[in-house]
């Protein structure tokens, strides 16, 4: 709902954006704010009481396997949303799809994977949905440098071989923070 | 701790920036094209760096002793650390966009480093701002932890891996000639700038104690 209405409003100012480089610029936005309003509700929206129950019945790594499993087939889903709304009301301006794919997927992972950890770390704090914004963005921009010039590339029509180093980087961050979700985890849940 | 008595260190740290400031000032450098005299800042701005990582890498190694056995003292050790390399990092900056205001002709541009060092002064201030979100004090401690190894690794890749990977105004990178290329560094640079290296770090630690013993006496205080 959140996408499509972003997407709306989108389409009502802007119309059929002209330029690649804007388009890329809005999907990009569009699918941040989605993702960040969808992974925020992992942890922000559970009691003290569901998490005592849960703490009792599971594994810390069951849980944030779950979560985190959780995470990547919403976005995923999100991303697939996103991009019907982008491709109905502005137009498909991408050309190497297979690419565009790969990139929009791994960072879409990436950006879910770390977001859990992070919302993990947040809903300890009294305030946390001010606060997982403020921890996450620093930690992102560098998944974010990647993905916008992977996809930048993939609009433009290069291929899949040219953008191969800034593939590797979005495939490094999501085994790095699923390594430390794994890792960091049960510190966070005997709290 | 034993080694916040220890006064080596100290002594040694003056000693090596006595030697090492009026080099960077007057000493031998090589002159290059575009470069010129700037090149002095190398033992400024490169050096700020690479304390600025070594302070924060001993927050996270006292972050992650603190998950397995959490004490108050560890966490005041890893917030300390953290603050010390904030400051080189501020100084990093600010030295490079005075380099960069005279070699590539503004203070800021849309590099793949310059990105990543905003990234990683941002991801330390967000630490400060959680710490000081959660009140409970045993839950601070290892949230915080957490956080800082999180921080920390995202940091390495950012500083490790993003540049060579993306293009960039910085030498060695995006086809300019890194400074390692240039002879006379071996030779009459090297010298001051790996020393520099040492001493500055040493005066980064003599700054984090200070401020760990301060805290120290503070919590000492309260639980009187």
């Amino acid at each position: 709902m959140y996408a499509i209405s972003s997407v709306f409003i989108i389409y009502m100012a802007v119309g059929e954006p002209e330029n690649d480089m804007i388009w890329n610029a809005l999907f990009w936005i569009t699918l941040v704010y989605c993702s960040v309003n969808s992974v925020m509700r992992v942890f922000y929206y559970e009691t003290q009481s569901m998490r005592l129950y849960y703490y009792q019945i599971a594994h810390p790594h069951e849980i944030i396997f779950s979560k985190l499993l959780y995470g990547i087939v919403f976005n995923s889903l999100l991303w697939i949303v996103t991009f019907g709304a982008f491709a109905l009301f502005l137009g498909n301006k991408v050309e190497n799809f297979g690419l565009f794919t790969i990139t929009s997927l791994l960072s879409i992972w990436g950006l879910s994977s770390i977001l859990t950890l992070i919302s993990a770390i947040a809903a300890q704090s009294n305030n946390a949905a001010g606060l997982l914004p403020i921890l996450a963005f620093p930690v992102l921009i560098p998944l974010f440098l990647s993905a916008i010039n992977a996809s930048t590339a993939a609009i433009s029509g290069d291929s899949i071989l040219s953008q191969l180093p800034n593939l590797m980087v979005l495939f490094l961050f999501n085994m790095v923070s699923w390594l430390l979700s794994y890792l960091l985890f049960p510190y966070l849940w005997r709290n | 701790m034993k080694f916040l008595r220890k006064h080596w260190y100290k002594i040694l740290g003056v000693l090596i920036l006595l030697y090492v400031i009026p080099n960077a000032w007057t000493g031998e450098v090589s002159v290059q094209i575009i470069l010129h005299e700037t090149i002095r800042n190398l033992y400024w701005h490169v050096v700020m760096w690479f304390v600025m990582i070594i302070l924060f890498g001993v927050s996270v190694y006292y972050s992650a002793s603190n998950l397995s056995s959490p004490s108050q003292k560890k966490d005041i050790y890893a917030v300390e650390f953290a603050h010390a390399g904030m400051a080189f990092g501020f100084i990093g900056i600010i030295t490079g966009m005075i380099w960069a205001q005279f070699t590539w002709g503004a203070p800021w541009t849309n590099d793949a480093k310059l990105n990543g060092s905003a990234a990683s002064l941002l991801i330390y201030i967000a630490y400060f701002i959680l710490r000081s979100s959660i009140p409970d004090q045993q839950k601070r401690v290892k949230t915080s932890a957490v956080y800082n190894i999180f921080a920390f690794t995202m940091l390495l890749i950012l500083v490790g891996i993003m540049p060579r990977v993306m293009p960039s105004l910085h030498p060695g990178n995006g086809g300019n000639p890194g400074f390692g290329n240039y002879d006379d560094l071996k030779g009459s640079m090297a010298i001051v700038f790996r020393p520099a290296v040492i001493g500055w770090t040493c005066i980064g630690i003599w700054i984090a104690n200070l401020r760990i013993r301060y805290k120290l006496i503070e919590t000492q205080k309260e639980l009187w």
